[in-house]
């Protein structure tokens, strides 16, 4: 499982948010619940009467950069936007997004 | 999966740890077995119809899910010889020819049902198997009108088969017919079933004929130990009240407020969980959708 999609739940679990986010990243809610049992088992979040709450551990690991690792300056509360990567081109390359993404990032800007 | 088709809801991680628990409980399976498995899991489409649901509605499904009953088809052997177990040694010893006929509405002869298929099932993998049966040479029909082509059986054994007994319109039907046109004085008659709801075996019996199951089910709402009944029946009106149900559906058929699903889902089940539209005609991605 991505470490970054581990820091986004965290996230998440912190603010008491949704999923929809992670749902956007294209995991299914299957893939979620797995995401949540590992988060689990490194101890970064438990359950207290039907509610997830992040650990102290957990709590270090949201603010992790990564990869390096080092704690983050913002405090963690802010995730890149994973799914909007692309790969790294040339210097002389011209990055040209389908027409596709271009429609679907405009629905979203309104 | 993918995003846009979310309808409505938001849906918390807590909610999505107490589901996955659910599942383990009930040993339901979270993920996909294969890649070949659809993309949509039952699990994925009970978070998807959760998030559809404001708290009190999803506390509702959670509490009913608990006691839901789910007999695929490959646990289809098992429960068919736990039923068949239950018919006394007696009667099968002194029976002189068996036979196995589906309990079917007479409308529905001919037609594709799920007692028609797993008597293919009974009469080639379970019975010749089971010792209570040795020596014995059952024969089945699709359609229950070829037992006139035996009118000089004596002392036989009529098994009338079916994976489910709902409300037991559909076995008093076949019963009729059996009474009217097919029967013999000399008959045993058995309704084999692996689920029977408790006021579907009841009306058997009244009726005059013996049954055996693997399982009795009870109405979800009306006969349960934990619910407030009032509570829980104003709830799942409000969320009925978003799907698209045919008029005499509601709670399930006739009320029957079933949690079962087999082979197919029975439509004596709450529709929230076979349903596959709302009222404004998008999607409701009910996990046993009736195919």
């Amino acid at each position: 499982m991505s470490k970054t999609n581990i820091i986004l739940l965290l996230q998440l679990i912190y603010a008491g948010g949704d999923v929809n986010s992670l749902l956007q990243r294209g995991l299914q809610f299957s893939q979620i619940a797995a995401l949540i049992t590992q988060a689990e088992e490194k101890k970064y979040i438990l359950e207290k009467e039907n509610e997830l709450k992040l650990t102290d551990l957990g709590l270090i690991e949201m603010r992790k950069e990564l990869p390096s690792n080092k704690i983050r300056k913002d405090g963690g509360w802010i995730s890149p936007l994973d799914e909007y990567r692309v790969e790294k081109l040339d210097v002389y390359e011209v990055y040209l997004p389908s027409s596709k993404k271009v429609l679907s990032l405009l629905r979203k800007s309104h | 999966m993918i995003v846009e088709d979310i309808e409505g809801g938001l849906l918390h991680p807590s909610v999505i740890k107490r589901l996955r628990k659910l599942f383990k409980k009930l040993g339901w399976r979270v993920n996909p077995e294969d890649e070949f498995e659809e993309d949509d899991t039952a699990f994925d489409k009970f978070c998807l119809i959760l998030a559809d649901l404001d708290n009190e509605e999803r506390e509702l499904i959670f509490q009913l899910t608990e006691n839901f009953l789910v007999c695929p088809s490959p646990q289809y052997r098992l429960l068919v010889k736990s039923a068949l177990d239950e018919i006394p040694q007696s009667i099968i010893d002194s029976s002189g020819e068996i036979f196995l006929l589906p309990l079917i509405a007479t409308k529905d002869v001919g037609k594709a049902k799920s007692s028609t298929s797993w008597l293919y099932s009974c009469l080639a993998e379970v019975i010749p198997r089971m010792p209570a049966f040795k020596g014995k040479r059952p024969r089945g029909y699709t359609d229950p009108d070829k037992l006139k082509i035996h009118n000089h059986r004596k002392q036989a054994l009529i098994l009338f088969c079916d994976d489910f007994v709902g409300t037991g319109d559909t076995a008093i039907d076949a019963l009729t017919y059996y009474n009217k046109e097919l029967k013999k004085n000399d008959d045993e008659v058995f309704v084999v079933t692996l689920v029977a709801q408790e006021k579907g075996a009841e009306a058997i019996m009244d009726f005059g004929f013996n049954i055996v199951f693997t399982k009795i089910i009870n109405k979800g709402i009306t006969d349960s130990n934990t619910l407030d009944k009032q509570k829980a029946t104003e709830v799942m009106k409000k969320i009925e009240e978003k799907l698209k149900i045919k008029t005499g559906f509601n709670f399930g058929y006739k009320e029957s407020e079933a949690l079962v699903s087999m082979m197919r889902t029975p439509n004596n089940t709450f529709p929230v969980y076979w349903a596959n539209k709302k009222k404004d005609g998008t999607r409701w991605a009910s996990p046993f959708e009736r195919t």
